[in-house]
């Protein structure tokens, strides 16, 4: 096994779906790696695969799910061909996931203290830890994402409990479960902006003292860059461009990048594009070559057949876009 | 000044509760619309924004102040208003998946306005519907279409479609874009501003994204568990944010470059959380989430005063007649 | 037929095939209709639907000559069987006719003034009769009227509509905040507007899934009216009389009972397989 600092890396992963004989190519060779101790993002607008990316590494694609190449491998281990048994661990206790709504992720009728404990006896369970042990856990987890009054919220129950605090309490149970790897599927987007805010703060705190290894799935660009360092821009199954999250985002390299962030509203006030044009391609047809081609202002000849390969625009930024490649992208 | 389409006067909504509380909405909101404009009222949930908008529209009537819209009080009136009054207070819904029937295709949709504002007889409808799809930018083949076969920002700009059918002047938008993707919300609102050049619209648009707003608005409300906190032009507004609440709101945004960092004031950390509709706290509803709290803001409802021409603030920080301090700038 | 309708065709026809089984139960439903309208023609003893007595040929078991044998008075069971199906049928189809708009409009009312007094009235008035069960309240009708086959139709009609209410009560209601249904009362739109444009399209998909399965269980039912010889009296041939008539013979002269029997079960069958597929149209579609 090659020794690397990566705790998750994803090599070339392609998904399909069946559905009624139509196969539909939504990831087709995705690359991303999460370093340890570090947050990544991964940033795309709804049906661009973030949440088939998601499910893969966790293990839980649905049935007419097909991997057609690629391997995720997890600290050198690759999640998509463990058995049963490994891959139950590793949901148990190597990965710990956030969801967006904190409301349907707790169980609503059982309390915070016994459904805490259930999936802290699942996530040590290998070392026999006593019931008092795991509630000292809890708290101290309760603790560090800054609940005030811990005691009282194990007692209680999720709809006694604003939706920051579902939140918080939902971060504060990856932690204790010492999950070396947190992925986050939109953390805080069904907050208000205030609440969201605190969470993020939280997170990216988190991440900073205890060294914690971070996936960030979500569609805000704003996000991405409160609480990231890297980034990842996912377009129709592929990612297009990548790098230290500052660069992407100061100079955007790939056409769909730039009127992505053409099309954001600014606070400074400078009006908003017409959006792009078209649509996400149909996944049962993509085009051949970049998946971007049919919407892009750039468009070459060779876009339409031809793949992009990586394209190293600045020391830690990337972008696969032959018209980038050219020096042809030019943006405002 | 130019005319005023419509004013709220000290409106209340209150909602009861069994056991004889009730949920203050909309507890005592005044402002104006003025005609070709865009007032983006902004807030976070249990604001009451949503709850205004509908008491606007008519869904239900005001527990207590005016709602009057050229020169006539619908406050109290809810459906009860008359057919020209529908016809000419228009809306757009937030969801696009429930805001059209998905058993009725678009043209059918936005037939339903016309049949019952308009005297034209059916071929003319079917000009009319060609006609507004034309004018939200929608391929005219889109009146045979379902709903669940278009787009969601194809969906709301079926809405705003459907809204101009009644020709009103004066629309709510009532979060249009906020469950689209940006790369379609910017779609939207494009059309959306176009419109009103072209057809000299006045807007209420209600939204939590300031950023939005920023682009969009001509003059932006803030407001805080039912009561405005805030109200100026854009520009200033956005320049110099005087509420504590309007600062941790601006400062809480994420935003997606480093000219956007250097907009938002000076980092204050947002704290705590909305208190619930039902026990609003005592004095100014903010206080306790305040960083600035005085003694006075736990006792006394601070008032609404225009600190600059235009400029609205509501909080004891401020004084009429009084210069701004300078550390707030 | 523009090509989007045709993909539509298509797609459904997709759906309810899906498990195979439902085009079973299809083939059954067009055989029994096909019987049913051609009964005079393809009955070989079209005049022993009536009462006719053959005692030379009485009791005769099924052969080549009499294919489910023949009745205490020498009537062709399989004549009579086939004329039997036009009123099954016709039960099955009326009874749903009457009283599925009934039940609708009763349910969209409730559902569209729901927490008002009008929900509140109607929807106990449902209560009611589904708190009786419908065997017995269907038995108790038709005893005080006259016995024949329309009287038992109105007697399940007035046990059958409550269902049909609360189905559409309970579609309407969840419908009720829709926002286009908000936006259809802001404009002007008027009560009938909102019942039949907006609520009938989006309630029509379980009104018609519930009414492929009910078609079957309301032949049980006037089959059973008539075998306790509350329907159809004898000598025109149903069912339930049949089976009644031949249930003093048993087991001696079974085909009496059985073929009968065995044509209920394979009506009932049928249209349960038949709704089970349109089920699966519109639930795939829902989703």
């Amino acid at each position: 096994m090659e020794t690397n600092n990566n705790i998750l890396e994803i090599k070339d992963l392609s998904v399909s779906y069946t559905v009624a004989n139509v196969v539909t190519h939504v990831l087709e060779k995705v690359n991303l790696t999460v370093p340890k101790g570090k947050s990544v993002g991964l940033v795309g607008e709804s049906g661009c695969g973030k949440t088939t990316t998601m499910r893969a590494i966790l293990g839980v694609l649905p049935s007419n799910a097909n991997i057609e190449s690629g391997e995720i491998l997890f600290n050198g281990t690759d999640v998509l061909k463990m058995p049963y048994n490994q891959l139950q661990e590793f949901r148990q206790t190597g990965a710990g996931l956030i969801f967006q709504d904190p409301s349907s992720a707790l169980n609503p009728v059982i309390s915070i203290k016994k459904q805490f404990l259930t999936s802290l006896k699942y996530a040590h369970k290998d070392k026999n830890y006593s019931s008092a042990q795991l509630y000292d856990k809890a708290i101290e987890a309760l603790n560090a994402v800054s609940l005030a009054d811990p005691k009282r919220i194990m007692n209680s129950f999720p709809f006694q409990l604003s939706g920051g605090m579902r939140q918080r309490v939902c971060i504060a149970m990856t932690l204790a479960g010492e999950k070396e790897l947190l992925l986050a599927d939109e953390p805080g987007t069904a907050l208000d902006v205030t609440i969201q805010d605190q969470i993020l703060r939280l997170i990216k705190n988190l991440v900073e003292t205890l060294d914690l290894s971070v996936i960030m799935v979500t569609h805000s660009l704003g996000v991405i860059r409160q609480v990231t360092t890297e980034v990842n821009v996912m377009y129709a199954g592929s990612i297009v461009e990548g790098g230290d999250t500052h660069q992407v985002f100061e100079h955007p390299s790939h056409p769909y990048t730039i009127a992505l962030m053409d099309c954001l509203p600014k606070l400074t006030g400078t009006g908003i594009s017409e959006g792009i044009p078209g649509r996400i391609p149909d996944y049962d047809h993509p085009p051949a070559g970049c998946r971007f081609y049919p919407r892009c202002t750039y468009a070459l000849d060779r876009c339409k057949s031809e793949v992009p390969g990586k394209t190293i625009v600045e020391d830690d930024h990337w972008v696969a876009c032959f018209a980038a490649e050219e020096g042809k992208v030019c943006p405002k | 000044m130019s005319e005023v389409i419509l004013e709220l006067k000290n409106l209340k909504k209150y909602f009861p509760l069994p056991g004889g509380q009730s949920v203050k909405a909309v507890d005592g909101v005044s402002l104006k619309l003025f005609k070709g404009e865009t007032l983006g009222l902004v807030g976070e949930s249990g604001c009451g924004k949503s709850t205004i908008a509908y008491t606007v529209v008519g869904m239900y009537g005001a527990t207590e102040g005016e709602i009057i819209y050229k020169g006539t009080n619908l406050a109290q009136k809810g459906y009860k208003r008359n057919l020209q009054q529908k016809g000419e207070i228009q809306i757009v819904f937030q969801d696009p998946g429930s805001s059209l029937n998905s058993r009725r295709n678009v043209g059918k949709s936005l037939e339903l306005p016309l049949k019952i504002h308009t005297k034209l007889n059916k071929q003319e409808r079917q000009d009319r519907i060609d006609e507004l799809l034309e004018l939200v930018g929608l391929p005219v083949d889109f009146k045979k279409r379902m709903p669940r076969n278009i787009g969601g920002g194809e969906r709301q700009l079926v809405s705003v479609a459907r809204a101009l059918g009644s020709n009103p002047e004066f629309i709510i938008l009532d979060e249009p874009t906020s469950a689209l993707d940006v790369s379609v919300q910017a779609k939207v609102i494009s059309t959306l501003i176009h419109l009103q050049e072209k057809l000299g619209l006045s807007y209420l648009f209600i939204t939590h994204d300031l950023s939005l707003m920023r682009n969009v608005a001509t003059r932006v409300a803030i407001l805080y568990l039912g009561r405005l906190c805030e109200l100026a032009p854009t520009a200033e507004f956005f320049h110099r944010p005087l509420h504590p609440y309007t600062q941790m709101l601006l400062s809480s945004i994420p935003v997606a470059t480093d000219e956007e960092e250097k907009v938002k004031p000076a980092q204050i950390i947002s704290e705590g959380e909305i208190p619930s509709p039902v026990n609003v706290p005592s004095g100014c509803t903010f206080h306790t989430r305040c960083r600035d709290c005085m003694d006075i803001c736990k006792v006394e409802v601070p008032v609404m005063i225009e600190i600059e021409p235009s400029h609205y603030v509501c909080c004891h920080k401020f004084k009429e007649g009084e210069p701004i301090a300078a550390e707030v700038e | 037929m523009t090509p989007e309708r045709k993909e539509s065709i298509v797609r459904n026809w997709y759906k309810f095939s899906a498990g195979g089984a439902s085009v079973v139960g299809l083939i059954i439903v067009i055989v029994i209709i096909i019987l049913a309208i051609f009964a005079p023609i393809i009955a070989p003893y079209p005049e022993d639907a009536g009462a006719v007595v053959k005692f030379s040929e009485s009791k005769l078991p099924p052969s080549s000559k009499h294919l489910m044998g023949t009745d205490t008075m020498g009537r062709d069971v399989f004549s009579r069987l086939l004329f039997s199906l036009k009123g099954t049928l016709l039960m099955g189809v009326l009874v749903l006719a009457i009283s599925v708009p009934i039940g609708f409009i009763v349910g969209v009312l409730a559902g569209y003034y729901r927490d008002t007094w009008i929900e509140t009235v109607l929807m106990r008035i449902v209560d009611i009769f589904l708190s009786v069960p419908a065997l017995v309240l269907a038995l108790a009708i038709a005893s005080i009227m006259e016995p024949n086959l329309r009287n038992s139709m109105i007697a399940i009609t007035i046990m059958w509509w409550p269902w049909y209410a609360r189905l559409t009560f309970g579609v309407v209601s969840s419908l009720r905040t829709e926002n286009y249904i908000t936006y259809a009362e802001l404009t002007g739109a008027g009560l009938g507007h909102i019942i039949v444009k907006e609520f009938l399209p989006n309630t029509i998909d379980q009104i018609l899934t519930k009414m492929t399965l009910d078609i079957g269980y309301v032949i049980i039912m006037g089959a059973t009216l008539s075998f306790a010889g509350l329907g159809e009296q004898p000598p025109i041939p149903a069912l339930g009389n049949m089976i009644n008539d031949g249930v003093k013979f048993l087991p001696d002269m079974w085909w009496l009972t059985i073929f009968p029997a065995v044509t209920i079960i394979l009506i009932v069958l049928g249209f349960n397989l038949v709704g089970d597929g349109v089920g699966n149209i519109f639930n795939v579609e829902g989703n």
